[in-house]
């Protein structure tokens, strides 16, 4: 008889936790659905919600900034954007470097020196021998503490894509006659450097991109 | 990769800019034609104010 009464009891208590469960559960969306600041990937207006403020504010939700920046802008991003697979948010380029460092050495030890004297990297498009491919954009945390607008991060997108543009396909936006962009040579290296800076200016000049 | 524009730059106005009597090798002067063409572009679409 005790044995039964406790018995009873046992299916009765779960019942009780599934119920604190549900409510419990309830509440947390409807927190979710009326917080705008604060959006979790629990609520079902998640993507709609987060935005470049919501993002400087919290760390954990920037990868998910990034994947809605990209995929709403692809399409008006031009040719070069196309040859970016992905956005990464690595907040000191730690994944970055131990990709590298895993596909080839030797190519990683000259990024780290690049990478150590300049402090404030916003975004990387690394070149780890994978000419032909599209490139992963690794974004850092400095580009949350800068960027105010999704036009701003766009604009260093616009940046990004012109390398990726050149270890895909060997050539960037404006053909250039006579040089190789993908040798990598001192030169080369230059010219890919002015290029990629003169795409988004070309878009702000444009009034594309909106910056302060 | 942030760097300045302008000091990226600098050594291409040079180049634009020169009208040297240097002897240069070929493969020197494709380069010199080259950045000269880079630069006429960039006038073009109105982008070479930002480099200079």
């Amino acid at each position: 008889m005790r044995n039964k009464q406790i018995t009873n009891l046992q299916p009765r208590n779960a019942l009780i936790s599934r119920r604190e469960l549900i409510v419990s559960g309830t509440l947390t969306a409807l927190l979710c659905l009326t917080s705008k600041d604060y959006p979790t990937p629990s609520s079902s207006n998640f993507l709609q919600n987060i935005n470049i403020q919501s993002a400087k504010r919290q760390e954990r939700i920037r990868q998910a900034y990034l994947d809605s920046v990209f995929k709403n802008h692809y399409e008006t991003g031009g040719e070069s954007w196309q040859s970016i697979e992905k956005l990464v948010y690595d907040p000191d380029l730690e994944k970055m470097f131990a990709l590298g460092k895993e596909l080839n050495k030797r190519l990683v030890i000259g990024y780290k020196e690049y990478f150590d004297r300049a402090k404030q990297i916003i975004m990387a498009t690394p070149y780890f021998g994978n000419k032909g491919k599209k490139s992963n954009v690794y974004v850092t945390q400095a580009l949350f503490e800068i960027a105010e607008t999704d036009d701003e991060v766009c604009v260093e997108i616009d940046n990004e894509s012109v390398h990726a543009m050149v270890i895909e396909k060997g050539y960037a936006h404006i053909p250039l006659e006579g040089i190789k962009l993908n040798d990598y040579t001192k030169l080369s290296s230059v010219i890919q450097e002015i290029l990629s800076f003169e795409f988004p200016f070309y878009n702000i000049r444009n009034g594309k991109r909106k910056v302060r | 990769m942030r760097k300045s524009a302008r000091e990226a730059y600098q050594p291409f106005t040079l180049i634009a800019n020169s009208d040297s009597q240097i002897q240069l090798t070929d493969e020197q002067k494709k380069i010199v034609e080259a950045i000269k063409s880079l630069h006429k572009r960039l006038q073009n679409r109105g982008t070479l104010y930002y480099f200079l």
